[in-house]
């Protein structure tokens, strides 16, 4: 899985991340998990990802970590926000704002 | 070795093995350093989910201030009553620039009922200068 090229990030004070995708205009706040999934979304698969995080002292405590970043890429997935390795890149649907 | 919240402010970050992290502005180390200890001050780290919020901001227009009103509405069970922090991100669009502004909320829970939270939020930006490309303002 990788992260679609297109979208932007950046860090918030609490620790969220913001997505925005620049073609459609649509933005995400990612949880600070999310965000950490996010960021090792570089062509790795959901063990890689694991192995990575559970390095971190605070979510290697987790018992189902592999199942909840299985989880959150999935989301992530079905947002438009991440590829898999041979998909073409498409720009980002928009949706429907609350 | 694993990342820890236990580091030292300016703990030094081997920049030249440290690849580039999703935000640019940041190596991956440091982006994951910060992150964790921005979510542990906040108490966010464990929160579920990915994604937390969605939404469109504003098309582009040419302005030198803009302000735009965003409704949110959220139904939940609270665990205990007191008061709630929301955090509601916000887009201002000025001189064909989108501009991100995160509000913070905090909304008085009375019951641990199912409640629904309705926030408004207007933010206006003025901008003094031409050279914004992507800027966050807490």
């Amino acid at each position: 899985m990788r992260r679609h090229p297109k979208i932007l990030a950046r860090l918030l004070p609490d620790g969220y991340v913001l997505l925005h995708a620049p073609d459609s205009n649509q933005v995400h706040t990612l949880t600070p998990l999310g965000g950490l999934v996010w960021e090792y979304c570089d062509g790795q698969s959901v063990d890689d990802i694991t192995k990575q995080l559970m390095e971190i002292d605070e979510l290697g405590k987790i018992a189902d970590l592999r199942e909840q970043i299985s989880v959150l890429t999935c989301e992530l997935k079905e947002a438009g926000l991440l590829l898999d390795e041979d998909s073409p890149v498409l720009p980002v649907q928009a949706e429907e704002s609350p | 070795v694993g990342h820890s919240l236990h580091n030292e402010p300016g703990e030094s970050i081997n920049l030249v093995n440290s690849p580039k992290s999703c935000d640019p502005t940041l190596s991956r180390q440091e982006f994951v350093r910060k992150l964790l200890k921005k979510a542990a001050a906040a108490g966010t780290l464990l929160y579920v989910g990915a994604i937390a919020d969605s939404f469109v901001a504003p098309p582009a227009r040419a302005a030198v201030s803009g302000a735009t009103t965003r409704v949110v509405t959220s139904t939940r069970v609270e665990t205990s009553i007191g008061f709630v922090t929301e955090k509601i991100v916000n887009t201002v669009v000025v001189g064909g620039k989108t501009i991100f502004v995160t509000d913070i909320i905090t909304n008085t829970v009375t019951n641990t009922l199912t409640n629904t939270v309705t926030d408004i939020v207007t933010d206006t930006v003025t901008v003094t200068t031409a050279s914004i490309t992507f800027i966050t303002i807490t």
